[in-house]
């Protein structure tokens, strides 16, 4: 029985030993670009959102280091890991600006305020940043 | 002797207080007397022994932060001190006039240059359920596709979002954006159901690019309204929500019911035809897609309004001279 006992602890304690072993070590802090946009659960744009951020909000931009293992700042190509308030997930890369950005609803306040956005609609415009496909024609 | 230096001393700490304050409170200057006695001016200083003897504590304090420069101008100048207050009194001005103009600005309507994008995207979200854009999307690569056809013709640094929804309610458009860049809506059941090539749905979206540039939307869209806030400011006034939402019935009419003219869809084939014309691989293949077009135009109910928007691939195809025929 205790055997058996020892055994699970093992088991849960070497997940657990895994998870802490996964450093996560502050970057530096970056600024949202687009309008809104959503941290999501997983790096990919289908994955769940955590949260919707607004156009330049401040994120702390993590480097994950697993045990013997090479530091990651990107994940799946093109996103990053990081941290907003008591949310931690990832961002598109693109998507984050070193310094601080001109945001719309900050340049036009009260024009802003005019279409008094709903939750669902900040939710919409965040998913339609993470849908679209873009791109940029190439300097003559 | 001593009553001079307690003056001078009283002086500096006064207007010590009031560069800290960054002139704070300058506008609620308390009225001292204009001809001061024996030439010292009535300084109200935090002492205690204020004009009025009465006073509360917080007058008192009040009071001490805050000097008439008018009324001790003599001594001011004996002391060579006005120079000092010149300096403050340009930086508060500057001050003030700065936080009049913030407060300004954020009445500020945006110009068109970042108007339509803002608005294009509003309209987006608030169409989110009726066009089904939230849904997991096919990676088809269209961008590269589209950019290189963009740089082909010479339109260099412009940037594009392409969209695509799952429904026909809307077949394809493009959006005003910016000046440097479109908003590119297209259906996937539509493409699908044509099975277009990558090349014939940049062509698609090529076409939609252009007929944006051309602003054949922008002044469907447009109101007098509208056209008037542009770039404005309405401080001290009151902003109709109506204005834009009379754009947005515009976006929904053009979009769902009026389309495009005769005389529009004319110009916009015309155009495409010069371009492409001498490009022998993608003059066939917008032949070729204008064919697609017209065969599902003609053979498939669920696609017969098209031509009510873009009226019509048969036309398109006989304006750029070429013969159609059973396919």
């Amino acid at each position: 029985m205790r055997m058996i006992l020892f055994l699970i602890l093992s088991f849960f304690g070497k997940g657990e030993l895994g998870l802490a072993a996964d450093t996560k070590t502050v970057l530096g802090v970056f600024y949202l670009k687009p309008m809104f946009a959503h941290v999501h659960q997983n790096a990919s744009r289908y994955s769940a959102s955590l949260t919707t951020l607004a156009c330049g909000h401040p994120i702390k931009v993590l480097q994950s280091t697993k045990e013997n293992g090479t530091p990651e700042v990107v994940f799946n190509g093109s996103w990053n890991l990081i941290s907003v308030g008591p949310y931690e997930g990832y961002i598109r890369t693109e998507f984050l600006s070193p310094t601080r950005v001109d945001c719309f609803q900050d340049k036009f306040t009260k024009f802003f305020d005019i279409f008094e956005l709903d939750l669902a609609e900040l939710y919409y415009w965040g998913r339609l940043y993470d849908l679209y496909w873009q791109g940029k024609s190439k300097v003559r | 002797m001593i009553q001079r230096a307690a003056t001078t001393f009283i002086l500096f700490y006064s207007l010590t207080v009031f560069a800290q304050n960054g002139g704070a409170g300058m506008e609620t200057v308390q009225v001292t007397p204009k001809e001061p006695k024996n030439e010292t001016p009535t300084t109200i200083t935090g002492s205690g022994s204020s004009s009025s003897g009465q006073a509360t504590e917080g007058q008192i304090l009040k009071e001490s932060e805050v000097v008439d420069f008018n009324s001790i101008k003599e001594l001011l100048k004996k002391d060579q001190l006005e120079k000092e207050v010149v300096k403050i009194e340009k930086v508060v001005k500057t001050e003030k006039k700065k936080k009049v103009e913030v407060k300004k600005n954020l009445f500020n309507i945006p110009g068109d240059e970042e108007f339509w994008s803002f608005f294009s995207e509003y309209w987006l979200v608030k169409n989110a359920p009726a066009l089904k854009w939230e849904y997991q999307h096919p990676e088809y690569g269209l961008e590269e596709t589209f950019e290189k056809l963009l740089e082909k013709f010479g339109h260099f640094e412009k940037r594009f979002k392409i969209l695509l929804l799952n429904t026909t309610a809307l077949y394809h458009i493009a959006l005003p954006s910016d000046s440097s860049g479109v908003i590119l809506l297209l259906s996937d059941p539509f493409i699908k159901h044509l099975d277009l090539s990558k090349l014939e749905i940049a062509l698609l979206l090529f076409q939609d690019f252009l007929r944006e540039r051309m602003g054949q939307f922008r002044h469907k869209v447009e109101t007098k309204e509208l056209r008037q806030e542009l770039g404005k400011n309405f401080e001290g006034r009151a902003l109709s929500a109506k204005i834009f939402d009379q754009v947005l019935k515009n976006y929904d009419q053009v979009i769902f019911n009026k389309g495009f003219s005769f005389q529009e869809q004319f110009e916009l084939t015309r155009d495409m035809g010069n371009l492409l014309r001498s490009e022998t691989t993608l003059w066939t293949t917008y032949i070729d897609l204008l064919k697609k077009l017209d065969g599902i135009v003609k053979t498939d109910n669920k696609f017969k309004d098209y031509s009510k928007i873009y009226p019509s691939p048969e036309l398109q195809i006989n304006w750029l001279g070429i013969k159609t025929g059973p396919r």
